[in-house]
């Protein structure tokens, strides 16, 4: 027998058979072999696409009314004659049928849409996975699409309005950029601790979990990605107990294929990254100087030297005759710069130091690969990933890698016992970009701008040499002229770090009714941070003999030590989990059980040494040093050149118990129960412990027997409530119960001969008797599906009060002289609510299948503080928190707008009270004279005739009012995808709709209010006030204006400092154009040539575009999307300020990338290599699709559903098909029936009267090496139980499989499958068979 | 079955082998009762209340901004115009009280396990340190809450407790103090470290400020209305001079012959010094940076009210010499008390070899200090201003002989108690090193004390409160001797001569005219040249200073006779002087500082009082 004898014989017997089957299954009718009737008829050919646009073999096509029918060959083509007036009846499995009149064409293509609905996806929850059908709590499920293809660095920044229950902080544009430094992920709202008055902010990120121990999100390869999931209530999060109060968000990465085949996957990106914004400069240098001039004398009343400016001049007047002799052309330029007769330089020059400091442009790759395997009983996942970032500063830059590697093993030990292992290694490296001033520490480029940036300095002077300006800001990355590699004597790097192994196992029992799961985790991680700090020279004119005057941007001393500054953190963590299991279907009672032990351990250790004087420019080693002990003058340690060296050493235990309990009856009413008993090492001995309960529950009409909505209009519809306890420990911190004296060096006074001591510092009073803070959260969500579950919505709606906060408690009076210890001392409560909706449909257009999606979804929430203890006296300055206080509430001034005249000055309060205020508001040195064109601050408080801030409190606070709200609004995204034939095009969008801004001095980069000899904008020039330009939008030019100055700002606009002018606060909402892919699906045919089996090429681009009603203000100069978190950068990587125009810039991307994918198809429609398999998930799809027909069976159908669920990942394949998630790839066509081989009852044994039938198995596959055989399992329903048939069956296939393995048949040759009772069975004994199919 | 319960039973069995305890010690810091079982931890527990005295950094710089004879362009906050409750949020040094009752208290708890013997020697050092805090805020608040424990957490009847009277608070430091004088066995041969010989001389100037404090000032009772029951004036004097006399007839220390020495020499003198700031080889002071730095807003110079107080080498009242107002610099500081010469710089003075006379830019006035310094620049080896900030070697006195003499004799002189040799052993003492060799019936003589007419220049613009010639003499003697060591302030205030912050003129050296060249020295160069316009040519060496100009200007010059005297205008200097709140200003409720408003909503908001202090 040859192949195409084969291929014949399955294409007759499919011929035959698909009918027959369909017929049976899918529209019972009598047989009728009356097809090829000729006459009247015609024939209609055509393609059936599935609703990705592949062809779909082994659809079937029915004559509507008949028995009349075909079925598609390998490429979805048919043929079939049927009367013009006749109509079509297209179907497939998992698909929805289609009817198509003939119309008397002879050709109709068509395509199916997907009838997998979303309530029958598998959802991961707290240690477990769930049918969303039977989901109680409120869960978001982020697609994977999210992740698809994009060219962000990492995982944070894809993960950017994925959700708008889940905000993450945008600090600025660096690729290297994560969230994770920062606050870390939100989920439902900020987590405010209300506890320190002097940090920052305690800001708690969610749990973020991957793979089930808590982890780095930002050092994770995206492409690992399978899914990912948001607790957002207390039931969902429960079992995670403590660290899940703050929400969980769960990232559950691939597992190996299932199947025994290899794929290889490439992916790679090349990109192209540019700035989206970029504040344009003034560089007229006169305009500019006259501008600051005026400013300095606006606030002085006095012109006054400007050197950091202007090294030789000292008043503006000299500027201006500066400029007019150049004008006049008595002072010749040389690029920008006059030589005086001294020698000294005179800067006139026109830079744009951004233009300087930034390339245009800049590149970056990434490339993927991942293999994906399984051999018997192992199945492994290789997957690999380079990130290589060129940077966006010129010079050196700030080249950033990143590579990830893991390995995932599974090892199938005994039938009733998983291995697993994971192992996962990143490594992630920065240089950062930096400036040349080391007296002022390492900070990047356009800070160093901020003090440095005037447009008059040029980069370089004519003798070559860098002027201050050009050493200050770029001499780190450029370096000398004459010494280039100068810049690298100076360098920031960031080396991290992580490597994790996990090790688990997973066994079943009692026909897997009884599950046992158990994992094992160690981490660690590991930052070195290195500090290389070097000078570079400048020059400020020339002598006599015309050689440049070098000076060191450094100061003398230091360039002889140059130092080294090392930074080490290390933090190392075990976790294990142990999850025992029990789910059992008692009728219409399902039930299922888990109760599980948690424990985690953490340490965090750092240390670091700074060192001076390097031997040789890679000097680490700690003798490679210039200097031996003592050289140096150093007011620190005696040794004198360790400069500083610090270690430090932090322990952290929790552990957990918990349980879960879920019951469904009849899949209509379902209930879930959780509790989780918490211990963590942060509290005192007695008060360790807690208890958190939780329930949920939830309601599905239309499962109910008295709904009769057609599924057209409303196809499901869930209702879920759920209450819940958490506990929370975050707030409390490491050590904070315990009296413990701290350590300190005292080395500013000799104490009996010694010059340096210890010394001890008597502890502050400590309360230990705090416990637990509850987080309590009540959800109410509705789930409905509409149209054939084309439209679904979700909407969440939640109240979460936090109780008994660990902040600190009753105020106490100086004289108590401790800080006032923690304890459970503050409530708050989040209101908040979420919808989002999906739609999808399949169409056709021009003639190819074709597939619109839109998403969209926006949430809200807000919080209110409702008890706090520690402001008795109502304070309304930041950290002191009133009952009813909202948070983010921002007090300010109004203004009445600017002082026009004199007159409105002397009667801004009534008729002849002239303005007055107060001192700490001042626009000039003396308060008094306020002038023409300053801010007229509206006297809100009557009581006074002064702008006052007052006390401060709620009762007595001046001229204050709450001006706004600092916390943004309104969180959304939207998106659609779109595929016509091979293309795609699919684009998201996210953003926020209200955010209240402050735009101060600093935001506007400019420096008239505030900044010392940085660049001005472009857009200022006509923006302040002056007689001629009355209706301006800024005051008068008055440097150092508090209402608008940076001088006081602290980190985070979170909290501001200073009193905002509502004037001044704008909304900068914003929507940004997040993610755009286009691309293009190479035609199979076309790569079977050269053995590729899938590939794609496409574009992707980040950042594309966005708006804000902020634009309208002040032009497009400011990325809007990173100023909800502007202000000092609180991370350790570099001091400098975020958004407002200096921060990092955010980068518009532009990616052309290829995805090609080899040997066997991991998730393709057709599987070139597994056609027997795939046939038989077919046939059997078909009888599903018999059974679904009537509701009686559906029933069955579920039950059985819930079953195999119990069986697990043995049982995985076969689930995929039913839920859609794999697709049929059928050729149902060419398949080839043998005889059924029979089993006794009970019995998974081949029977002697039966290995004729396996003997034969083995000869035809021999004969044709290209065969492939499906092995299915059935079993009668007259004895046993569901469950033992079902293992059965498994059992069986496996023994013919074996069997057939051992006759020398390759296992990628074999597939099974079992259905135990579920399908095509009868009360007969008989149908205790194995029924086997081959295909060539 | 086996399989199954042995696979839970060792998962269980690792699962709970950590116990229900998750208790976490950390490692970072050791635990209250490793500390208190260890000499040497204790010892470090102590090192850490050693900030109530000055570092190296720190012992000649806390006057500026508040006395009345050293300019500067803002007095401190607190004796600003406008000055109010409102204007500070904290108050009294409450930390560190509360840190040392802890030790306190902690020493005679169960987990201290030291010997009787150092028990007795740390918590006699603690209650110094208790003592030396509660002085301190005795001097700022006058009566304050007296906690002599540590206040529990929910103790508020304790901690919101009304201020006790200052007349207790005395008895509870001096208890403190008597305690320390007895069982303070620690030593400190090099005069860095608490010795029962410091608690003696805190003792003493307690004592001492508290009597004239109250004499001088009219204090009789608490603010509270509570009469003081304790100590008469008188008393205390007894005490101040008890003290003083035990550390005299100790025979451990005695004057050094070399006024300067005590503070230009990298070590500490240890026969006058009893307590001081060492400096060693990584720890130096700032001094020369600090009186040369030059700033026309933050002068670094003494005025001519204050030096008129020296007398002359042949201990006559310099004030007595005929036409001495309208002497030029150099005339004026011939033929003066030598210690002058060793204050600021006088004619002859030789910085780094050069002769120097002041520089103006730094010294507007033209007394341009030089006690604390040295005559060569500090590190010649770098010219790194950061490192020249930090690079002085010599070492300063913190408590020194001298002011127990001084102290001793103003004890007596106030007892009525004083008499020839008392004089001669101290204030005569005292004038002898210095280099005086002889005086007159009003100044006193070395051996002989003053028996009148008291001098006319204190009286008129010093100290018009006192008519006795012998107070007189100590009050200049004590000024002269110890001028820019930090007891300024104090003194003035217990002498009950506050508003001599307000009232002391900030003037300076006599000049012959403006824009004129002028030979200071009198060696035939000319040095300055004071104009209110720079000339159009500049010669060289000379330095153009700038005055009565209305820009930017704090400097002044005001006809005096045929001459100019140069004088110093605070604030925002020559233009806005009297509009704004930084100019010299005084009134009696600056004797005390303000119970912070926040500090008096708080008790009240708890149901308490405390009483604000008069004038707030």
């Amino acid at each position: 027998m040859n192949q195409k004898f084969i291929v014949r014989f399955c294409l007759a017997a499919a011929l035959l058979c698909g009918p027959v089957f369909v017929s049976a299954y899918a529209a019972p009718a009598k047989a009728d072999s009356d097809q090829n009737t000729a006459g009247k008829t015609v024939t209609v050919r055509g393609i059936v696409y599935d609703d990705q646009g592949q062809p779909l073999p082994g659809a079937s096509v029915m004559v509507k009314g008949t028995t009349q029918g075909t079925v598609t060959d390998l490429d979805g083509n048919y043929s079939l004659s049927v009367r013009p007036n006749q109509t079509l009846v297209i179907s497939f499995i998992g698909m929805k049928d289609q009817e198509i009149p003939v119309n008397g064409r002879t050709s109709i293509n068509t395509s199916l849409d997907t009838q997998a609905t979303s309530l029958d996806d598998v959802i991961v929850v707290g240690y477990g996975i769930i049918k969303k059908a039977n989901l109680t709590g409120a869960v978001d499920v982020i697609d994977s699409k999210q992740f698809e293809s994009r060219v962000a660095a990492n995982v944070d920044q894809m993960l950017i309005g994925a959700t708008p229950s889940v905000s993450l902080a945008t600090l600025d544009g660096a690729p290297y950029r994560t969230t994770n430094n920062l606050s870390g992920y939100q989920v439902r709202g900020v987590f405010q601790s209300l506890a320190d008055s002097s940090a920052p902010g305690d800001y708690f990120g969610s749990l973020v979990l991957i793979d089930g121990v808590e982890g780095d999100p930002s050092s994770l390869n995206p492409n690992d990605i399978e899914s990912v999931s948001v607790l957002k209530d207390a039931a969902a999060s429960a079992v995670y107990g403590s660290r899940g109060s703050y929400g969980v968000i769960l990232i559950t990465t691939k597992n190996p294929t299932q199947e025994d085949r290899v794929t290889v996957n490439y992916s790679g990106n090349f990109n192209f990254m540019t700035p989206t914004a970029m504040p344009e400069l003034l560089t007229d240098g006169e305009l500019y100087m006259n501008i600051r001039a005026e400013a300095y004398r606006g606030y002085n009343n006095k012109y006054a030297s400007v050197n950091n400016l202007w090294p030789d001049k000292t008043d503006a007047h000299a500027i201006y005759e500066g400029y007019q002799a150049v004008k006049e052309g008595t002072k010749p330029l040389v690029n920008g710069v006059y030589t005086a007769q001294n020698g000294k330089y005179e800067y006139y020059a026109a830079t744009d130091w951004f233009d300087e400091i930034y390339k245009d442009w800049t590149t970056s790759q990434i490339h993927n690969v991942s293999v994906n395997g399984k051999s018997g009983k192992v199945s492994y996942l290789l997957s690999g990933r380079i990130y290589d970032y060129q940077g966006i500063y010129v010079g050196k830059s700030d080249p950033y890698k990143t590579y990830n590697l893991r390995s995932k093993i599974n090892v199938q030990v005994l039938p009733w016992l998983t291995l697993g292992e994971n192992l996962e290694y990143s490594y992630d490296n920065i240089h950062y970009g930096i400036s040349s001033t080391g007296d002022d520490g390492i900070t990047a480029p356009q800070k160093r701008a901020i003090n440095y940036g005037s447009p008059n300095w040029p980069v370089y002077n004519p003798d070559g040499t860098f002027t201050k300006a050009g050493a200050y800001i770029l001499g780190g990355l450029l370096g000398d002229a004459n010494d280039p590699d100068s810049a690298y004597r100076r360098d920031k790097t960031k080396t991290t770090t992580g490597f994790r192994t996990t090790t688990s196992l997973e066994a079943a029992f009692f026909n897997n009714t009884l599950r046992l799961r158990g994992d094992f985790t160690y981490r660690i991680k590991d930052y070195t941070f290195l500090n290389k700090d070097a000078g570079v020279y400048f020059s400020n004119g020339v002598d006599a003999d015309g050689n440049a005057i070098e000076s060191f941007s450094l100061s003398d001393d230091k360039i002889n030590r140059q130092d080294i500054k090392q930074v080490f953190k290390n933090t190392d963590n075990m976790t294990t989990n142990w999850v025992a299991e029990y789910e059992n279907t008692f009728g219409r009672h399902w039930l299922k059980t888990m109760v599980g032990y948690n424990y985690e351990q953490k340490n965090l250790h750092d240390g670091g040494f700074r060192k001076y004087g390097l031997l040789y420019e890679d000097a680490l080693n700690e003798n490679a040093f210039a200097y031996a002990s003592g050289t140096l003058k150093d007011n620190g340690l005696e040794s004198g050149w360790l400069k500083y060296s610090d270690f430090g050493i932090k322990h952290w235990r929790n552990a957990g118990l918990f349980f879960r309990v879920n019951y469904s009856y009849d899949e209509r009413y379902l209930l879930e129960v959780n509790g989780r008993y918490d211990g963590s090492s942060v509290f005192a001995k007695d008060y360790q412990w807690g208890f958190f309960p939780s329930v949920s529950a939830a309601w599905r009409p239309t499962q109910e027997h008295w709904w009769h909505i057609d599924p057209k209009w409303i196809s499901a519809l869930k209702f879920r409530v759920s209450y819940g306890e958490l506990g929370d420990c975050m707030s409390a911190g490491a050590y904070q119960t315990m009296s413990t004296f701290e350590t300190k060096t005292a080395t500013n006074r000799v104490y009996n001969g010694a010059s340096t001591t210890r010394t001890l510092v008597v502890p502050d009073v400590k309360d230990w008797h705090y416990t637990w803070a509850t987080v309590r959260t009540f959800n109410v969500g509705a789930d409905a599906s509409f149209f054939n579950h084309k439209l679904d919505i979700t909407g969440e709606y939640f109240i979460r009060r936090n109780l008994n906060m660990i902040t600190p408690g009753t105020a106490h009076t100086d004289t108590f002289g401790s800080e006032t210890p923690k304890g459970n001392n503050a409530d708050m409560s989040t209101y908040g609510w979420e919808v989002s909706l999906n739609y999808n449909t399949n169409f056709m257009m021009a003639g190819k299948p074709s597939h619109f999606g839109f998403h969209a979804s926006i949430g809200d929430n807000y919080t209110i503080v409702d008890r706090f203890v520690g402001n008795e006296i109502g304070s309304i300055k930041p950290f002191n928190y009133r009952p009813g206080e909202r948070l983010g509430e921002v007090w300010g001034f109004r203004a009445n707008g600017l002082f026009q005249n004199q007159e409105e000055i002397d009667n801004a309060f009534g008729e002849g009270i002239p303005y007055a205020i107060s001192n700490t508001f001042q626009y000039n040195k003396t308060a008094s004279l306020i002038q023409p064109g300053d801010i007229w601050l509206k006297n809100l408080d009557d009581s006074d005739q002064k702008i006052t801030y007052g006390a401060q409190t709620i009762d007595d606070h001046g001229d204050l009012e709450i001006i706004g709200n600092k916390m943004p609004r309104f969180p959304f995204s939207f998106g659609f995808d779109f595929d016509w034939g091979n293309w795609y095009l699919n684009a998201r969008f996210q953003g926020i709709i209200h955010h209240d801004f402050f735009a101060y001095g600093g935001f506007l980069a400019i420096n008239a209010y505030g900044l010392n000899n940085g660049p001005m904008t472009k857009w200022f020039v006509d923006k302040y006030w002056t007689e001629d330009n009355p209706d301006a939008l800024f005051p008068r030019l008055a440097n150092g204006n508090k209402l608008l100055a940076n001088s006081t700002q602290t980190a985070w606009n979170i909290k501001f400092s200073k009193f905002p002018v509502d004037r001044y606060m704008f909304n900068a909402g914003y929507v940004n154009l997040q993610n755009v892919q286009f691309g293009y699906n190479i035609p199979r045919k076309l790569l079977k040539k050269i053995g590729v089996s899938d590939a794609r090429i496409y574009f992707s681009g980040e950042n594309l575009w966005n708006w804000s009603p902020l634009y309208k203000v002040f032009g497009r100069d400011y990325d809007v999307t990173t100023l909800t978190y502007a202000g000092d950068d609180p991370t350790e990587d570099l001091n400098w300020f975020a958004g407002y125009g200096y921060q990092y810039p955010k980068l518009r991307t532009l990616s052309l990338g290829l995805n090609v994918t080899f040997g066997s198809n991991t998730s393709g429609k057709v599987a070139a290599g597994a056609g027997a398999a795939a046939m038989a998930e077919a046939l059997t799809a078909a009888n599903a699709a018999a059974d679904a027909a009537n509701a009686a069976a559906a029933k069955a159908q579920a039950e059985a559903d819930a079953l195999r669920n119990e069986l697990g990942k043995a049982l995985k394949d076969k689930e995929d098909c039913e839920t859609g998630k794999k697709p049929m790839a059928v050729r149902r066509a060419e398949a080839l029936h043998l005889e059924d081989i029979y089993f006794e009852l009970n019995q998974s044994v081949i029977r002697d009267s039966e290995a004729y039938k396996v003997d034969n198995l083995v000869k035809v596959l021999k004969a044709n090496p290209q065969a492939k055989v499906s092995i299915t399992g059935y079993a009668d329903q007259a004895t046993g139980t569901d469950l033992r048939n079902l293992v059965l069956t498994k059992e069986r296939a496996e023994v013919v499989a074996e069997a057939l393995k051992t006759a020398g048949i390759g296992p990628d040759r074999i597939h099974t499958e079992f259905y135990g009772t579920e399908k095509d069975s009868s009360f007969t004994p008989e149908n205790n068979r194995l029924a086997v199919c081959i295909v060539k | 079955m086996k399989k199954i319960l042995s696979i839970i039973a060792l998962g269980a069995a690792f699962a709970f082998a950590v116990s229900c305890d998750l208790s976490e010690y950390d490692p970072n810091s050791p635990e209250l009762s490793e500390v208190f079982s260890s000499e040497t931890k204790l010892q470090y527990v102590l090192n850490d209340f050693y900030d109530a005295f000055p570092s190296v950094t720190g012992a000649y710089s806390s006057e500026p901004g508040k006395v009345d004879y050293f300019p500067k362009n803002a007095q401190a906050g607190r004796y600003q115009k406008g000055y109010d409750a409102s204007a500070s949020d904290s108050w009294g040094s409450w930390e560190k009280v509360r840190r040392l009752n802890y030790l306190i208290n902690m020493l005679h708890a169960p987990e201290c396990t030291v010997s009787t013997a150092a028990k007795e020697n740390f918590e006699a050092q603690a209650r110094l340190f208790r003592a030396y805090s509660y002085f301190g805020m005795v001097k700022e608040y006058g009566d304050v809450p007296w906690f002599d424990r540590v206040i529990g957490l929910d103790e508020p009847d304790y901690e919101y407790k009304e201020r006790d009277s200052r007349d207790d608070v005395m008895k509870y430091i001096l208890e403190d103090l008597d305690y320390a004088i007895a069982h303070i066995t620690a030593t400190s041969p090099d005069a860095t470290c608490v010795t029962k010989e410091v608690a003696q001389f805190i003792k003493m100037r307690v004592c001492l400020y508290e009597a004239s404090f109250r004499k001088y000032n009219g204090v009789t009772a608490s603010v509270t209305g509570k009469a003081f029951g304790n100590y008469t004036v008188d008393a205390l004097f007894a005490l101040a001079a008890e003290s003083a006399k035990a550390l005299m007839d100790s025979g451990k220390y005695s004057l050094v012959s070399d006024y300067r020495k005590l503070f230009t020499e990298q070590k500490l003198q240890l026969s006058e010094v009893i307590l001081g700031a060492q400096t060693s080889a990584t720890i130096k002071g700032s001094q020369n940076n600090y009186f040369a730095y030059t700033a026309s807003t933050d002068p670094k110079t003494l005025t001519r009210s204050f030096i008129n107080t020296y007398l002359m080498k042949n201990g006559s009242a310099y004030t007595d010499k005929s036409g001495y107002a309208l002497e030029g610099w150099a005339d004026e500081m011939a033929g003066r008390d030598p210690r002058l010469a060793k204050i600021v710089r006088t004619p002859g003075y030789k910085y780094d070899g050069q002769a120097a006379v002041p520089d103006f830019n730094c010294a507007p006035l033209g007394y341009q200090v030089i006690k604390f310094c040295l005559d060569q620049p500090a590190d010649k080896s770098t010219s790194d201003p950061d490192e020249r900030e930090k690079c002085n070697t010599n070492s300063t006195p913190v408590f020194r002989y001298a002011e127990v003499l001084l102290s001793y004799a103003e004890a007596k002189a106030e007892l009525d108690e004083m008499t020839d040799d008392i004089w001669a052993e101290t204030v005569g003492a005292i004038r002898k090193r210095a280099g005086i060799t002889d005086g007159t019936a009003s100044t006193g003589t070395l051996t002989t004390k003053p028996t009148g007419p008291v001098d006319p220049y204190l009286k008129a613009n010093l100290y018009k409160n006192v008519d006795d010639p012998v107070i007189m003499e100590i009050r200049r003697e004590r000024g002269c001797e110890l001028v820019l060591e930090g007891q300024r302030h104090d003194d003035i205030y217990r002498w009950g001569c506050g508003s001599l912050m307000k009232d002391l003129p900030w003037d300076g050296i006599v000049i012959d005219a403006l824009d004129k060249a002028i030979d200071l020295d009198g060696d035939g160069r000319s040095d300055v040249y004071f104009c209110k316009k720079l000339p159009k040519t500049l010669e060289t060496g000379v330095s153009y200073i700038i005055v009565n100009d209305s820009k930017n200007t704090f400097l002044t010059a005001t006809k005096v006779g045929s001459k100019q005297q140069l004088g110093f205008v605070p604030g925002d200097g020559v233009k806005n002087v009297d509009k704004n709140s930084k100019q010299r200003y005084w009134e009696p409720k600056f004797l005390y500082d303000a119970i912070p408003y926040i500090t008096v909503q708080e008790y009240k908001a708890k149901g308490y009082t405390i009483t604000q202090n008069p004038g707030y």
